[in-house]
């Protein structure tokens, strides 16, 4: 199908009854898997079909299915890694520094093999927010646990009262593809609703927008063949009348782009 | 591998509740992951189709460009209908159900017709399928129709079952040939009051005549059970197997896409 919109893959939250998150009482008794409304709105928006793809991994507890993450690459254009939980430090060669911040260990293997399928595959991959974390340390890169503990210095990157309604100011990298979507815009105010971050860069990441108070890393991609990108906001979020002037339009349309130039040429 | 079939789940909706400590004012959209093992097990790719309508909606994708992509449809279990939509009002106010959904899983379903393609409903999809056209629903069993046996237990849930008899000489006891009884699961409390139109009942509860399974006499694949297969444990020999209902479902899917 070389017309038509676009078919856009989106990572599942991942919800286990008793788990950390949401408690809505005795009907979550099952495994569910979930995406904030928005975020396929978001896709949405650039006449792209968002779907939702479940979470089976290889060594699924289930074993029921015979689905292969390798088939979603094969047959979804691009990938979007929605935000959410923290990634778990055993997935960057830590221990948790606090029971709190023992992350989504479920949810990186389903996610790492569905990215790992679809940049082989040669399909475009986009992270928001843990996105861009989970990327990071797959690619070889680590994170800070938790920035106000590990970087006390840092301005706040979150504000669990206002949770998106919080906002700080990002610098675009000159030179960067991210910079050249912008054309005369070096500087924008984004939300920012993280209390991790990266550490160290993966060897193979450019730099592509940073918090000029902290020099926090805001958004990177991986220099080499293929598009993985990603971002510490949240572009889906869109509030009437919140301070964030860095329009997403410019970031959605880039990475479907890429996926529409990938199948073309194939 | 491009030849799998691409199958849609109708999504759940969790509402923006502003008094819920997290994801306050968000709406969530989810599967049971149960359900997407299921649908998967004989081989076929099952994506949550999320609806393109809400407070954050901002695109211009409809309905027909997902049926146009994917060969079937899955509507899921879940809370129950607005009883609006058959033309009633609510008996009792936790008896509302969910509009928006049953707005968003008939319009994926009509879009699925439309383009020829099966839809196959689960439980509260059987309800959403029998009222989409035409037909109505009791509001809660019980208290409508209190010769009922049991069709829900809220403490066993899905470890609650009882007998199913196929009407025979339907599509349904065709695919279990020299079977006129099973057991399945039963984890409803409403349940088909008005028969659509064009619907011809496959399996009643034999203990209350209650209607278990659907199938339209129309042009193209629209079934429905009232029970959930994915609920039933394969290893389980004392309830159905579900298996052929889904292959009978995929191979409609594999035809329509072949058509």
């Amino acid at each position: 199908m070389k017309t038509g919109p676009l078919l856009i893959g989106v990572s599942s939250r991942i919800y286990t009854p008793g788990s950390v998150g949401i408690n809505a009482g005795g009907i979550w008794t099952k495994n569910l898997h979930y995406l904030e409304q928005s975020v396929a709105h978001w896709v949405l928006s650039g006449h792209a079909m968002a779907v939702m793809i479940p979470a089976v991994t290889r060594d699924s507890i289930i074993t029921r299915s015979d689905l292969d993450l390798d088939d979603y690459a094969g047959t979804l254009d691009g990938l979007l890694l929605q935000g959410g939980n923290d990634v778990a430090p055993e997935s960057y060669g830590e221990t948790p520094q606090h029971p709190d911040w023992a992350g989504d260990r479920v949810r990186d293997l389903y996610e790492v093999e569905l990215i790992d399928a679809f940049v082989r595959a040669g399909k475009p991959v986009f992270g928001i927010c843990r996105g861009l974390q989970l990327l990071n340390v797959m690619f070889g890169g680590t994170l800070l646990q938790d920035i106000a503990t590990q970087r006390p210095a840092s301005r706040a990157h979150r504000d669990g009262s206002a949770f998106e309604r919080h906002y700080h100011a990002v610098e675009l990298v000159a030179g960067t593809r991210l910079a050249e979507l912008y054309p005369g815009v070096r500087r924008g105010t984004v939300n920012s609703l993280h209390h991790q971050a990266i550490k160290d860069l993966a060897p193979d990441f450019v730099i592509e927008a940073v918090c000029p108070e902290d020099g926090m890393i805001e958004a990177v991609r991986r220099s080499g063949p293929g598009y993985v990108a990603a971002v510490q906001w949240h572009p889906e979020f869109h509030i009437p009348g919140d301070p964030v002037n860095f329009d997403d339009t410019p970031m959605l349309d880039d990475f479907l782009q890429a996926a529409r130039a990938f199948r073309l040429s194939n | 591998m491009q030849d799998r079939l691409k199958i849609a789940i109708s999504a759940c909706f969790f509402h923006a509740d502003d008094q819920r400590p997290i994801f306050k004012g968000k709406t969530l959209q989810y599967i049971e992951q149960s359900v997407a093992h299921w649908v998967g097990s004989q081989g076929a790719l099952p994506v949550m189709v999320p609806s393109p309508d809400g407070d954050t909606s901002r695109g211009t994708v409809n309905y027909a460009d997902y049926a146009a992509w994917l060969d079937g449809l899955v509507l899921m279990g879940g809370s129950d209908m607005w009883p609006g939509h058959y033309g009633e009002e609510p008996l009792q106010p936790h008896w509302s159900g969910d509009r928006v959904r049953d707005q968003y899983e008939t319009a994926l379903a009509r879009a699925f017709v439309a383009a020829g393609k099966p839809v196959f409903g689960v439980c509260r999809g059987l309800q959403v399928l029998n009222v989409a056209f035409g037909g109505s629903l009791w509001q809660d069993i019980a208290t409508l129709r209190p010769e009922s046996k049991a069709h829900r237990d809220a403490g066993l849930y899905d470890q609650h079952f009882h007998p199913v008899e196929f009407v025979p000489g339907t599509r349904l006891a065709q695919l279990y040939p020299g079977v006129t009884r099973v057991t399945t699961n039963s984890v409803h409390h409403q349940g088909i009051n008005r028969l659509a139109a064009d619907f011809e009942v496959e399996a009643r509860c034999p203990d209350d005549l209650m209607i278990e399974a659907v199938r339209w006499r129309g042009s193209s694949y629209v079934a429905a059970v009232q029970w959930h297969p994915e609920f039933h444990d394969p290893k389980d020999k004392s309830v159905i197997d579900d298996a052929p209902i889904l292959k009978d479902f995929l191979d409609a899917a594999r035809a329509a896409r072949a058509a």
